[in-house]
């Protein structure tokens, strides 16, 4: 089995929670095939509405830490893949765009609130 | 082993004394990314105090989010607190060809944009609760 082949299909249902807040990390992070999916955060609200391509849980997979923030499914349903560690390992490794683009998301995610932070102040 | 202070030796490097600016927030962004090769680098606060926990030495890199978010400002200030310090330079081409070589620097990278975003998001969950009491 390529390490493609072990992106994990998961299909949820509208309202399903993929994960919470604090739950300990599963220690996969997820991609989105189709459907939408909303991010929150307690004391923060909605966070971002992601949809197709987009991706989210990088957090407690690259940080063993439980989750931060909550995702469930908005629209009908939700096709999402996930993968382990051992996955994004081999991702990474043979593939440097993968890392550079997910970086560019989230550092663009980090610079969005950081401007928030610099204009509260 | 990939090792950040020997690749940041073969790049420029900018020398500052204690309580020099490396770079304010709000200020437009040079471009670059800053490897601390000598002395100690911290983020400041709103009161242009030291942040508690912010220092950074030797090894330990600063500005990436910036550079990899594409901002137009910088988004943090930070000051030299050592009695020296030395930087090196990196700019987003170096930066992209050394994740390329090395996919240890891009997972850095990565943590970093990860502790930022978290950092940010619990400043202003605080700063929203201060409000509400």
């Amino acid at each position: 089995m390529s390490e493609a082949q072990k992106i994990q299909p998961v299909r949820l249902p509208h309202g399903k929670y993929v994960f919470r807040e604090g739950d300990a990390s599963d220690g996969f992070m997820y991609f989105i095939f189709a459907g939408d999916i909303e991010i929150s955060k307690s004391g923060l609200g909605t966070l971002r509405t992601l949809s197709q391509g987009h991706f989210f849980g990088e957090m407690a997979l690259i940080r063993a830490t439980p989750r931060t923030a909550t995702a469930r499914v908005l629209s009908s349903e939700a096709k999402l893949g996930r993968i382990d560690l051992k996955t994004f390992a081999w991702l990474a490794k043979s593939n440097p765009g993968f890392l550079a683009n997910l970086i560019g998301v989230v550092a663009k995610r980090a610079a969005r609130a950081m401007k928030k932070v610099y204009d509260h102040v | 082993m990939f090792d950040l202070i020997q690749q940041g030796k073969a790049l420029p490097q900018r020398h500052l004394r204690a309580g020099d600016f490396v770079y304010r927030a709000g200020k437009p962004v040079d471009g670059n990314l800053y490897i601390v090769l000598e002395g100690v680098v911290a983020a400041l606060d709103n009161q242009e105090g030291f942040i508690l926990g912010s220092e950074l030495e030797p090894g330990a890199f600063f500005g990436d989010v910036e550079i990899m978010s594409e901002s137009e400002i910088r988004l943090q200030t930070y000051k030299v607190k050592s009695m020296s310090a030395t930087l090196a330079i990196m700019d987003k081409r170096a930066v992209k060809l050394t994740g390329e070589l090395h996919p240890q620097f891009f997972l850095n990278l990565l943590r970093s944009a990860i502790d930022n975003l978290n950092r940010a998001e619990q400043y202003l969950i605080n700063a929203a609760q201060k409000t509400e009491n």
